[in-house]
């Protein structure tokens, strides 16, 4: 990690200056700029309706932070346990797909350039 | 034993000290996490019981009707589906004062201090705002039921066996599902309550302060000064927060990873970090602790939810493009960096930021390398979140744009949150196989995470220190903390399946809706968004860029998107339409 010295007052006046500009920028451009670049971006209105009315955080990078994930889950587990059991649980062919993924990770691994 | 190679990277050489254990910050991050997880078990376990009878009464009075026919889902199915949907252990009263406790930034429009603070009067003027149109969803939607009611028992009279009653009984069923949807979102608009979030955050800062202080004191830094510093880069998280909340930057989908990034360099290549900042600016402490409450999310029965089909889409295309685009990376595109190359093939094959975190930490690699993997991710999940449904709206058949579109979608949009949004957007089924199939592929992080640990600590290393290793250099080598990610996986997984065994449901209400989502998660994204501040006030542009030559990290990333995209549409097809269509007739 570089330490920093200390600037020169005029340096200094102009990163502060430079700090509060873009910071301003951002909030412009969240409470005007992007509201208005949304109606010139095809099919953006209609996402970010649906982001809104299914209440999405479409920043979350995880499945935990979503609630469809819960209730998909819940929705297939009992689709496929109510209506078709012989595809839930452990099939042939799901223990078949978790073996060729192992062995797709082992000996792709090994064959990789070093 | 660790040494230190240049300013950037520690890595491990050949020898164990018992002192490690309470010395490094892997194993710190590994006592940290797990107790945390700890706590959420003595905090929800008790409630078992009180879960268990909540569960057996439901299928008590759903589960004959929900059975009475696999011709189509019945009300009693659906109604079956909703009540175990709202059995969640973290209801409870200490559930609801731990998520209070640990609350971000509330959303906001215009003015940033509604992040904070939302008085009576407004909460009461939002909730009167939304009212009417709940009040005619809720008309709606009674009478909507009222027409299915009679539809299913006329099917019902004719034993099930007269297709034109059935068909007239799924239809009438499926138009009350989606007034019941519209109702329940204009429900939720109508509960507004009145927050002041500011000394919560101030407690949450003082007890994070503490809890990674005393950590950094055990590893010999001054308790005091990691304090003073925390202050301030905790005060950053809170901005990338508050602007990660902001209404536009949510329907673009610019997360807290971005923000918390952006701010962090913005400060330090303009004003500079300060000095008494520093000793808090501690990325792979927050992270790796972050990563072992990650861990406990990573629950292998959740691969069997989607069944047979989704299993190849999720685990069989993800390994193989992952290896394809980091060979392409090597060879073709030559990346200088393995690290890099193997934290944007993770970043983008799997899922993105929690994924690229993984296999950064796993390998070893540079914060501007994570940096560059996650700036990437971020911009090409914007473009992809809107582009891929107004594809598949355009160019699939009606009949395959739900199943198809979603698994597609799941498949290889890198963040969930985009996946979810832009399976929203093509309907209901689509939105529940797109999330499905990025849990699946969530749940793949730990095996990548500890497959790239090993390839590094086995292959890449010996290369570069140029000697050879055995059995005990290989765990003097590698990245302790990955051990506590599997074993806090392995765990909640098995707790995960006993509690399934003993009725239906009792895992994702205690675990998922308990221990993870009510411990693991309250605190797991304020540790990565800590992580991603350090990054940030650590990062300077002019090494940023040094690293962004020839746009070879963009070319790779294209690549492998791409490839990504025709293989998952490919296997998608095959399995759903082709392999499996009976299975795809019933979702």
């Amino acid at each position: 990690m570089k330490t920093h010295r200390k600037k020169p007052r005029k340096s200094r006046f102009k990163s502060w200056t430079v700090l509060f500009s873009v910071c301003l920028f951002i909030y412009c451009f969240g409470v005007f700029i992007g509201p208005w670049l949304m109606k010139y971006i095809y099919g953006m209105n209609k996402i970010v309706q649906v982001i809104e009315e299914n209440g999405i955080d479409a920043g979350a990078y995880y499945y935990t932070e979503i609630e469809g994930s819960y209730t998909g889950q819940q929705y297939l587990t009992q689709t496929l346990q109510l209506l078709a059991p012989e595809h839930y649980g452990l099939t042939l062919p799901l223990i078949s797909g978790i073996v060729i993924c192992l062995l797709i990770l082992y000996f792709g691994l090994r064959a990789l350039p070093q | 034993m660790a040494e230190q190679q240049g300013d950037q990277v520690v890595v491990d050489v050949g020898k164990w000290e018992w002192s490690e254990l309470w010395k490094k910050e892997d194993w710190w991050a590994v006592w940290l996490g797990f107790f945390l997880l700890l706590m959420g078990i003595i905090v929800y376990f008790p409630h078992t019981s009180q879960m268990h009878g909540k569960l057996t009464e439901i299928e008590g009075k759903y589960l004959a009707d929900a059975q009475k026919t696999d011709k189509f889902r019945t009300i009693g199915w659906y109604q079956l589906n909703d009540a175990k949907n709202d059995v969640k252990v973290k209801s409870t009263s200490i559930g609801k004062w731990l998520s209070t406790f640990s609350k971000k930034p509330h959303g906001w429009k215009s003015n940033p201090v509604d992040a904070f603070i939302m008085s009576e009067t407004a909460a009461d003027a939002k909730n009167a705002a939304a009212m009417p149109k709940y009040e005619k969803a809720h008309a709606a939607e009674q009478e909507a039921l009222a027409v299915a009611q009679a539809a299913e028992a006329a099917a019902e009279a004719a034993g099930f066996s007269d297709a034109a009653l059935n068909e007239e009984a799924k239809q009438s069923i499926a138009n009350w599902r989606n007034a019941w949807l519209a109702a329940s979102k204009a429900k939720g608009k109508t509960k507004a309550k009145p927050y002041n979030q500011i000394g919560w955050l101030i407690m949450l800062g003082i007890c994070f302060a503490l809890f990674f202080g005393i950590g950094t004191a055990a590893m010999g830094q001054p308790f005091k000064e990691f304090v003073v510093g925390f202050i301030f880069v905790f005060l950053i998280t809170i901005l990338a927060y508050v602007a990660s909340s902001q209404a536009t930057m949510k329907a673009y989908g610019i997360g807290y990873a971005f923000w918390a990034i952006f701010f962090g360099m913005l400060i330090s290549n303009t004003v500079g970090t300060p000095e008494w900042a520093k000793p808090a600016v501690q990325t792979e402490y927050y992270i790796k602790t972050g990563l072992v409450l990650l861990g406990a999310g990573i629950l292998f029965e959740k691969i069997i939810t989607i069944g047979t089909a989704g299993i190849f889409v999720a685990w069989v295309v993800t390994p193989t493009v992952w290896l394809v685009t980091y060979w392409v990376g090597q060879k073709i595109v030559r990346i200088p960096s393995k690290r890099l190359n193997a934290t944007i093939c993770s970043d983008m094959s799997v899922c993105g930021v929690s994924a690229a975190i993984a296999t950064a930490a796993a390998c070893k690699a540079k914060k501007e390398e994570l940096t560059l993997a996650v700036g990437l991710s971020l911009v090409f999940t914007s473009i992809m979140m809107i582009v891929m449904p107004a594809i598949i709206k355009s160019t699939f058949p009606v009949d395959k744009q739900l199943i198809l579109g979603g698994a597609w979608m799941g498949g290889t949009i890198d963040a969930t949150g985009a996946v979810a949004a832009a399976g929203a957007f093509l309907g209901e089924k689509a939105l529940y196989v797109a999330a499905t199939i990025k849990m699946i592929q969530n749940v793949l992080i730990g095996v990548i995470a500890f497959c790239v640990a090993i390839y590094f600590t086995t292959r890449v290393e010996i290369q570069e220190t140029g000697r050879t290793v055995g059995a005990i250099e290989i765990w003097y080598r590698f990245p302790k903390f990955v051990l506590g990610f599997i074993a806090a996986s392995i765990i909640f997984s098995l707790l995960y399946s006993s509690l399934n065994n003993q009725v239906s449901g009792l895992g994702p209400a205690m675990i998922d809706q308990g221990v993870v989502k009510g411990m693991g998660d309250l605190f797991r994204g304020w540790f990565f968004c800590l992580s991603f501040v350090s990054i940030g006030l650590a990062t300077n542009f002019r090494e940023l860029r040094e690293h962004f030559v020839g746009g070879k990290p963009l070319i790779l990333y294209v690549f492998g998107q791409s490839f990504n995209l025709c293989l998952t549409l490919i296997v998608a097809y095959i399995m759903f339409y082709v392999v499996f269509p009976e299975l795809t007739a019933t979702i």
